[in-house]
C-alpha cells in the first residue's frame, strides 16, 4: 500500500469555530475570550486534531461546546484531573482547561492545585467573574467579603481567594491575568500561554453581565482602566495611569503606588521580571486591586509532569536494560496446576 | 375485568372545554416571562379553579428556549399535559415546531409582527400587535422583553374571561406589592386586555368561569414547602452547594429562618446557613453538627449525591443523625439538570461502600414536602443515621396547590440521647444494645459526665466504640446495624393503601407520580378497568405492602426512570412474590403524564392477560 501524505492544511478563526449556536447571555465576557481563542489558535501551529479543550461544570465550562475541536464537557471541578491524565497519556496534544471561579477554585480548587505543582503541560484557563451563574447568583470563593447575593443575604463573610497568588502557592510556572475587555491583551496572553511548556494559569477578569455585571466596570471603562492596570512587560519598570505617571515602588515588603516626578523618577520603581525563580515580586503583584497587576507574572522553565516522569522511565532503562516480562514472572513463586 | 373492555380503546380524557384545558407559553429564557406566568395561575387559582403550573427550561441563563404550562381542571387534575390546546408562540424560534404539538381547532397566540410565521390554518389564531402596545406606551430598553410579556398576559386573560381585577390582584402578589412595578405592567396589560375585546373576534371554545375549588388552599413549591417545614423541624444548621433543582430549597431556607429565627432580645441569628466548597463539605459539616445535636440538613442532586456517598457510610456507620434532601434531576453525570426524574432511588438507598443500607423518604406532594421536613429529623435522630428525602425537580421547582400546614402537634423526637444525670444513673457505653432494638444511647459533646465522652470512629470498633479489628467485633455491630435498620421499619410512614376487595390488579408508585396516577385511575375506572393503588412513603418497606401484592394477581410499579428501581428493591424484598410485580418505568425528563400510563397499563396488561390465558389453556 502506498503511503498518502497531506499537506498540513493553512488553518483559520473559522475552522475553529464549532457547528453549535453559541448561547450565553448577551453582553456576557465570555464571548470576547471565545472570539481571541479562535483567532489565536490557527498561528499557533497546532494541528486542529492535537487540540483537546477539557471543562467542569459552570457557564465557562460551556466554552469547549463552541470550538471545533477534540474535547470533554465533564464533572464539576475535575477538569484538571482528566486533563492531567490525557497529558501525561499523549504529550503531543495541546490541551487547555476552561474553568471559573466557582469550578476551578471552590468545587475543584484541590484538583487545580495539584496540576499546576506537578506542571503538567496544560493551558489552564481561569474565567473569573466573582460569582456563581449558572446556578443564578450565588457568592463564590473569589466573591469580596459583603457581596450581598441570595446565598449571603446579608452579605459574604468568607475572605475570597485571589487565584494568581494561588498558583504562585502552588509553583506554577506560568502565570498570567488578563481581561475580556481587552482583546488584544488577552490574546498576546492566550499566546504566551500557549507556547509555555508546563502548567499555563491565566486567570481572565470576566463580566458577568447578570448577577455581577459591575464587578470589573472601572477595569472596562476607558476613564478609568488606566488607573486599574498596571500592565507588566519584562525587564520595564512598573509604570501606570492614565498619563503614565504612576509607578509602583517597593517600601519595606509592601508595595507603594507613587506619582512620578517630585523627586520620584522611573529608576525608583519595581522592574518587573518575570523569570525569577522566587516568587516573591509576583505575589506582592498580585495581592495588588487597584492598579491590578496584568500580563505575565511569571514564566519559569521546569521540567513538566511528563518529562520528568519518562525521564525516570529511561534512567530505569539505561540501568537495568530493557524489561523482560518472563524473568519477571520468574521471580516468584509459581504455581503448577496439574 | 375482560379483554374486551380493554380493547374499547377511548384514552381522551374528560374533554369539556369550560375549566378545562391546558395553555403552553413558549418564550426564551430569562425574558422575564415568570412573572406573566406565574400571574396568569394565580389568577386562575384566585378565582377558584384547581391549576397546575409546570415550568420546562434550560440548563441556561439566556437565551434558550423555554415552556411554561399550565393546566386548568374543575376536576382537580392538574397534572402534566403534554398535549396543550393553548399556545402562546412567543418565541419565534421554536414557532413552528411549537405549533405542530398542536390538535386542529386548538388555538395559536402569537405577535402579529413577526415577518416570517406560517401559521396553521386548521387552528384558531390570535395574531398581537405587540410592539405597538410597547410603542404607545413609551417602553424602551431593557424593560421592553419583559414587559412584552404583559401582552399576551392581556391577551389571554381577555380570550378566556379572567377579569380585569383577578389580573391585577396576582401580579400584585407576584410583586410583593410593589406598586410601581404593579402600575407600569397594568399599563400594559390593560390596553392589550382592551384592544382584545375590540378587535378580535373569539371563535374557540376554551374559557373560564369562576368555581369555589380553591378555597383554604394556597400554591407553593416543593422546595419552599420542605423549606418550611425543615425550620419547624427544627434545623439549625444547613451546608450546601449550590446546585439546580436543589438551591431554590436553600434560599427559601436562607428566607424563612431569617425571619423566623432571630434571638428576640439581641435579633442574633440562632441558626446558621454555609455555602460550602463542595457537596463533600457540605456533608461533612452536616454530619459534624449532627454529632454535636444540631438538627442539621443539606440539599442536593445526584451528582450531589455522588460526592456525598463516602460521608454517607460514615454516617451510617459511626450513626451520627443528619438530613439529606436529594432534589432529583435527570442522571447519570451532569445529564439533563433541568428535567425532572425519579433516578436515585436505588442509589440513595445504598449509598455508602460496603454493607450499606439508608432511610429514604418519598413525598408525593406540597403537605408531604413539609411534613417530612419535620419528620426527617425526627427519624434521623431516633435511628442515628442519615435520613434520605427524595423530592425531585417537578416537587420542588414547580408551583402545586396544597392545604395550608399543619403544625407539628408532637414535640420532636430526639431519640436515645443521655444527659450527665442519665449517664450517672444508668451508665454509659456507646454501642451497647441495652433495648435490644438494635438503636443505642448516645451522649453529645458538651455532657459533663466523665463517663459521656467517647471517640467516634469510622474504622472498626467494639461496642464500647474502641478500636477493633477482631472478627467477631465486626461482625456484632454489622448484625447490630442490621437490626437497627429492621427496627426503623416501625419508625417509617405507613403506605397510603386505597383497596377494594373487588380488583386483582394494582398499581404501586411513590413521589411525583401521584396527579397522574390519580387522574389515570380516574380515566380507567369510567371504562370500567378498577385499580387498587399503594403509594410508598419510605424505604424500608414493612409488611403493609407485602401484605398488598399478595391479595393482588398483578401490581404495576409505576416510575420515572429506566430501570425500573424501586421495582427492583421489592422484587429484592419479597422475592416470593416478585413474579407479580410489573415494572412500569418510563424516563423522558417530564413529569409522569396520564395518557402515558393509561396507554402503556392497557398494553401491558392485556399482554399479561392473554399470557395467563395461554397458561390456562
Amino acid at each position: 500500500m502506498s503511503q498518502i501524505t497531506l499537506d498540513p492544511p493553512t488553518l483559520t478563526r473559522k475552522d475553529f469555530v464549532s457547528d453549535q449556536e453559541v448561547r450565553w447571555c448577551p453582553g456576557c465576557g465570555d464571548y470576547a475570550i471565545l472570539a481571541q481563542m479562535q483567532r489565536v489558535l490557527p498561528d499557533l501551529g497546532i494541528k486542529r486534531e492535537d487540540i483537546v479543550f477539557i471543562s467542569g461544570i459552570g457557564c465557562s465550562s460551556r466554552f469547549p461546546y463552541y470550538m471545533n475541536s477534540y474535547g470533554i464537557h465533564s464533572i464539576h471541578g475535575r477538569a484538571p484531573t482528566l486533563a492531567s491524565g490525557l497529558a501525561v497519556a499523549n504529550p503531543e496534544l495541546s490541551v487547555w482547561v476552561i474553568t471559573g471561579d466557582g469550578d476551578g477554585l471552590s468545587i475543584g480548587g484541590n484538583h487545580l492545585v495539584h496540576a499546576m505543582r506537578r506542571n503538567v503541560n496544560l493551558n489552564i484557563i481561569l474565567f473569573n467573574n466573582r460569582v456563581y451563574g449558572l446556578t443564578k447568583g450565588q457568592y463564590s470563593p473569589t466573591s469580596r467579603i459583603g457581596m450581598r447575593t441570595k446565598s449571603s443575604p446579608m452579605g459574604s463573610i468568607d475572605r475570597p481567594l485571589e487565584p494568581i497568588s494561588l498558583a504562585l502557592s502552588a509553583e506554577a510556572s506560568f502565570v498570567a491575568r488578563t481581561i475580556d475587555s481587552n482583546p488584544k491583551h488577552l490574546a498576546e496572553i492566550l499566546k504566551n500561554a500557549a507556547a509555555h511548556r508546563g502548567t499555563s494559569f491565566v486567570e481572565i477578569f470576566q463580566n458577568c453581565i447578570i448577577f455581577n455585571g459591575k464587578e470589573w466596570d472601572s477595569y472596562g471603562n476607558r476613564k478609568t482602566r488606566d488607573d486599574h492596570m498596571l500592565f507588566l512587560e519584562d525587564g520595564q519598570p512598573m509604570v501606570f495611569g492614565i498619563d503614565d505617571d504612576k509607578g509602583i515602588r517597593l517600601n519595606g515588603l509592601e508595595a507603594e503606588i507613587v506619582t512620578l516626578g517630585n523627586g520620584i523618577s522611573e529608576s525608583d520603581l519595581l522592574v518587573h521580571d518575570a523569570t525569577s525563580e522566587s516568587t516573591a515580586l509576583a505575589y506582592i503583584l498580585s495581592n495588588l486591586e487597584q492598579p491590578a497587576a496584568m500580563g505575565v507574572l511569571r514564566q519559569i522553565q521546569r521540567p513538566t509532569y511528563e518529562d520528568a516522569l519518562f525521564t525516570q522511565v529511561a534512567m530505569a532503562r539505561a540501568e537495568k536494560g530493557p524489561g523482560d516480562l518472563n524473568s519477571l514472572y520468574r521471580q516468584t513463586d509459581l504455581w503448577d496446576v496439574k | 375485568m375482560t379483554l374486551e373492555r380493554i380493547d374499547q380503546n377511548t384514552t381522551a380524557l374528560v374533554e369539556d372545554k369550560l375549566n378545562n384545558f391546558s395553555i403552553v407559553i413558549a418564550t426564551a429564557n430569562g425574558t422575564g416571562s415568570q412573572t406573566a406566568n406565574l400571574t396568569l395561575l394565580r389568577a386562575l387559582f384566585k378565582m377558584g379553579l384547581p391549576v397546575g403550573g409546570k415550568n420546562v427550561f434550560p440548563s441556561n441563563i439566556q437565551g434558550l428556549p423555554t415552556w411554561y404550562h399550565i393546566r386548568v381542571n374543575e376536576q382537580g387534575f392538574v397534572g402534566y399535559n403534554p398535549q396543550p390546546q393553548i399556545l402562546v408562540a412567543f418565541n419565534e424560534e421554536t414557532a413552528r415546531e411549537d405549533m405542530t404539538g398542536l390538535s386542529p381547532g386548538n388555538v395559536c397566540v402569537y405577535p402579529s409582527d413577526w415577518r416570517n410565521v406560517s401559521l396553521r390554518d386548521d387552528l384558531v389564531n390570535y395574531g398581537m400587535p405587540v410592539n405597538q402596545f410597547l410603542k404607545e406606551a413609551g417602553i424602551r430598553g431593557k424593560i421592553r422583553d419583559y414587559m412584552a410579556n404583559m401582552v399576551y398576559l392581556g391577551v389571554l386573560a381577555q380570550l378566556l374571561g379572567i377579569p380585569q381585577d383577578t389580573i391585577q390582584e396576582a401580579l400584585d402578589y407576584q410583586f410583593g406589592g410593589r406598586k410601581k412595578l404593579v402600575d407600569s405592567n397594568m399599563v400594559i396589560f390593560a390596553s392589550a386586555y382592551e384592544w382584545t375585546a375590540d378587535n378580535l373576534e373569539k371563535c374557540d371554545p376554551f374559557r373560564v368561569e369562576p368555581r369555589n375549588l380553591t378555597a383554604d388552599q394556597l400554591l407553593i413549591t416543593g422546595n419552599e414547602a420542605a423549606a418550611l417545614g425543615s425550620v419547624f423541624g427544627g434545623v439549625t444548621l444547613a451546608s450546601w452547594y449550590p446546585i439546580t433543582p436543589s438551591t431554590s430549597l436553600v434560599e427559601a431556607l436562607n428566607d424563612f429562618l431569617s425571619e423566623m429565627r432571630r434571638d428576640p432580645d439581641s435579633g442574633e441569628a440562632t441558626y446558621a446557613v454555609i455555602q460550602a466548597e463542595d457537596e463533600i463539605a457540605a456533608a461533612g459539616m452536616v454530619m459534624g453538627a449532627g454529632f454535636a445535636g444540631a438538627r442539621a440538613m443539606t440539599a442536593t442532586s445526584g451528582p450531589g449525591i455522588s460526592l456525598m456517598s463516602e460521608f454517607a457510610g460514615l454516617g451510617y456507620f459511626a450513626e451520627i443523625p443528619s438530613v439529606i434532601w436529594d432534589v432529583q434531576r435527570v442522571g447519570p453525570s451532569t445529564g439533563l439538570p433541568t428535567r425532572t426524574s425519579q433516578g436515585d432511588v436505588l442509589f440513595a438507598y445504598y449509598l455508602g461502600h460496603g454493607d450499606t443500607k439508608n432511610v429514604l423518604l418519598f413525598p408525593a406532594n406540597m403537605t408531604e414536602c413539609f411534613d417530612f421536613g419535620v419528620l426527617a429529623f425526627d427519624l434521623a435522630e431516633q435511628i442515628q443515621t442519615p435520613v434520605f428525602v427524595l423530592s425531585d425537580l417537578d416537587l420542588g421547582m414547580n408551583t402545586w396547590m396544597t392545604p395550608p400546614f399543619e403544625y407539628p402537634t408532637e414535640p420532636m423526637k430526639r431519640g436515645k440521647v443521655l444527659t450527665a444525670a442519665d449517664v450517672e444513673e444508668k451508665g454509659f457505653h456507646r454501642y451497647v444494645d441495652v433495648d435490644g432494638d438494635g438503636i443505642t444511647y448516645r451522649t453529645l459533646p458538651g455532657n459533663s459526665h466523665p463517663l459521656a465522652a467517647y471517640f467516634n470512629r469510622g474504622t472498626g470498633h467494639n461496642r464500647f466504640a474502641v478500636y477493633s479489628e477482631k472478627a467477631d467485633d465486626w461482625e456484632e455491630n454489622m448484625s447490630r446495624l442490621n437490626q437497627k435498620f429492621e427496627s426503623a421499619r416501625q419508625f417509617m410512614p405507613a403506605a397510603i393503601v386505597d383497596y377494594d376487595l373487588e380488583n386483582e390488579v394494582a398499581i404501586i408508585a411513590y413521589g411525583s407520580t401521584l396527579p397522574a396516577i390519580e387522574e389515570a385511575r380516574y380515566q380507567l375506572a369510567a371504562e370500567g378497568m378498577h385499580l387498587n393503588f399503594l403509594r410508598i412513603r419510605a424505604l424500608p418497606i414493612n409488611d403493609t405492602i407485602k401484605d398488598f401484592v399478595a391479595r393482588h394477581q398483578r401490581v404495576y410499579v409505576v416510575e420515572l426512570n429506566r430501570d425500573g428501581q424501586m421495582h427492583q428493591i421489592l422484587a429484592s424484598e419479597m422475592p416470593e412474590l416478585a413474579t407479580r410485580l410489573i415494572s412500569l418505568a418510563h424516563l423522558d425528563g417530564m413529569p409522569l403524564d396520564a395518557n402515558w400510563l393509561i396507554t402503556k397499563f392497557k398494553a401491558v396488561e392485556s399482554r399479561n392477560l392473554q399470557s395467563a390465558t395461554h397458561y390456562q389453556g
